[in-house]
């Protein structure tokens, strides 16, 4: 900058001043449209992008909303490509009073059962081992990406709001199956190379298990029994009709495994 | 040898009065910049050295989560998510990308061409991002913004093989600030939104959060020492989270305030980092903390020189 600037240069400092502009203006708008109603595409696939986005409409002015609408659209593709999302909570809204884990059972061809906790699981409640910050973080989210949408579902939850909970778990685990699916013969794959011989299981069920937390005031003591859900059952060793998905999915209420079918609806 | 600063980068042009914005158009010291390059470069190596190359196969091995029908995901009709791993083929893709990004880190790490190097860097990070979404957190968003700002922020100037100062020059060196400005918005927004969201969440209002975190098996890395400690404190350290965080955007301008809201930052960061399974969010967020430190003013005869002193780093 201590040379006269060429007419490139100038060029470049009008391009990079808009940018600097167009940033700021993205993330304070992007943020603060994640409060405002907005019509969003309607698709199912929005969930995991903007798990905080106010949907429906903020004003009956049309033209209003539709300003709004199309510069949310705006925003969110810009932070798609960016990869600049900007949804941010940081542990809200806040957990619930229970640690979650999953757990896979096993059966194999000649019926005998085999259950898999994980790793990540203290053995003793009481006494849990310290891990290592940082570095197992990925291993981690890895494991635990499927249990977020049931992460809040305590047992009150599930009696006093089962339809809600049944809507948000079937709407999960039908989206998510081919990563549930890969996570799952991993699962059997490590299962395997510490077994060899044992062969494949013909039946996996992968469960949530809700250990409570002493409550606020009680003995901090962890020796209430732990809850244990079946979340979706797969036949690995069974070909899935052409019109089914994988992955069957236990509905709680009706006390039994649901087959999701590949266009939509159930069996 | 004179002490008239020596600017680096472009100087951006603002349209009208916010052309004559301090705020936005004042330069920092090129020290500041420089540490946040270095600072993201360092965790980005800690990061893909520890937790991603460890799990590589598993995370995006073909026959695994690098298939590509499970990181189908995010790639869906009415979304622009993009990854470079979607056009390179599953067999080798991941290793050579991996490399680039690898190469990226340590070039930013010595100061490399850091706007080629921080846009090689960022495009590797935003394809493994999108590519298995499921391994990632916010750590992974706010990375993808720092990249960004470290290709676009000059930040090759002092400490590093790029450095524009030839030897034995001491002159200050200044760069654009609109970088570390747009940095600090990006942690005021992160925060303030986080403390919105909490403020409206019950299990804020009754204090309750922090206890259920600290008593959290899976997602606390030490539980058996964050459950130490009364209800009522769990309950003061959510109340003081959310006043810090609903109050970061004013706090950290006010000078009397601003050294302990940063403090307080760096130490929340440490804390969830060393307790909770948050791993690169605290990390890169830490890094984000380096263009509020001094840097330039440390090693200098006359820290109180006005060349000393430029614009901070907010």
């Amino acid at each position: 900058m201590n040379a006269p600037p060429t007419p490139a240069r100038r060029w470049i400092a009008v391009g990079v001043g808009l940018f600097a502009l167009w940033q700021m203006a993205f993330l304070v708008a992007s943020n603060v449209l994640n409060l405002v109603p907005l019509r969003t595409n309607g698709a199912e696939d929005d969930m995991p992008y903007k798990p905080f986005q106010e949907e429906g409409t903020f004003t009956s002015f049309e033209p209003f909303q539709r300003v709004a609408d199309v510069a949310g659209a705006a925003l969110d593709a810009y932070g798609e490509v960016t990869g600049q999302e900007q949804q941010w909570s940081l542990f809200a809204p806040g957990f619930p009073p229970h640690s979650l884990f999953t757990a896979v059972d096993m059966t194999f061809a000649d019926g005998s059962k085999v259950q898999v906790l994980s790793g990540f699981e203290p053995t003793d409640y009481n006494s849990p081992l310290i891990r290592a910050p940082f570095v197992n973080t990925r291993r981690y989210n890895v494991e635990m990406q499927f249990t977020p949408p049931v992460l809040q579902h305590t047992a009150d939850a599930m009696r006093e709001a089962a339809p809600v909970v049944r809507a948000q778990t079937f709407f999960y685990f039908r989206q998510c199956q081919p990563v549930l699916v890969t996570w799952l013969r991993w699962q059997i794959a490590q299962y395997a190379k510490a077994h060899p011989g044992r062969g494949g299981p013909v039946e996996v069920v992968y469960n949530a298990r809700y250990i409570p937390t002493p409550l606020p005031g009680e003995p901090k003591v962890w020796d209430k029994p732990v809850r244990v859900r079946p979340l979706v059952r797969w036949f690995p060793t069974k070909a899935t009709p052409a019109d089914e998905l994988p992955l069957q999915v236990y509905d709680e209420a009706a006390k039994r495994w649901v087959t999701l079918l590949e266009a939509g609806g159930e069996r | 040898m004179t002490s008239e600063p020596i600017h680096a980068g472009v100087r951006p042009w603002f349209p009208g009065r916010l052309g004559r914005w301090g705020w936005l158009t004042d330069p920092v010291p090129a020290e500041r910049m420089a540490a946040l390059r270095v600072a993201v470069a360092v965790t980005l190596l800690l990061d893909l050295c520890t937790s991603y190359l460890p799990y590589f196969n598993l995370f995006f091995g073909p026959e695994w989560f690098g298939g590509r029908e499970p990181s189908g995901g995010r790639f869906v009709a009415g979304h622009l998510s993009w990854s470079l791993l979607r056009w390179l083929p599953v067999g080798w893709g991941p290793e050579v990308l991996m490399g680039a990004w690898l190469a990226s880190a340590a070039a930013l790490l010595v100061g490399w061409r850091p706007l080629v190097s921080g846009l090689v860097a960022w495009a590797c990070a935003v394809s493994f991002y999108n590519y298995n979404p499921g391994l990632n957190n916010g750590g992974d968003r706010l990375r993808n913004a720092l990249l960004l700002t470290v290709a676009a922020g000059c930040t090759g100037a002092v400490w590093g093989v790029s450095a524009v100062r030839a030897k034995g020059d001491t002159r200050p060196v200044l760069v654009p600030g609109w970088p570390a400005r747009m940095l600090f918005l990006q942690l005021a927004v992160l925060y303030f939104f986080s403390g919105y969201y909490k403020f409206i969440s019950p299990s804020w209002q009754t204090g309750y959060a922090m206890y259920y975190v600290a008593h959290e098996l899976a997602w606390g890395t030490a539980p058996g020492l964050t459950t130490v400690g009364p209800v009522w404190a769990h309950q003061l350290l959510s109340w003081g989270t959310l006043v810090w965080e609903l109050g970061f955007p004013v706090l950290a301008l006010l000078p009397g305030t601003r050294a302990v809201t940063l403090g307080l930052g760096v130490f929340f960061h440490a804390l969830t980092l060393f307790t909770l399974e948050v791993g690169p969010f605290a990390l890169y967020a830490i890094s984000a903390y380096a263009i509020f430190v001094p840097w330039e003013r440390w090693g200098r005869a006359d820290p109180a020189s006005p060349a000393a002193r430029p614009a901070d780093g907010v």
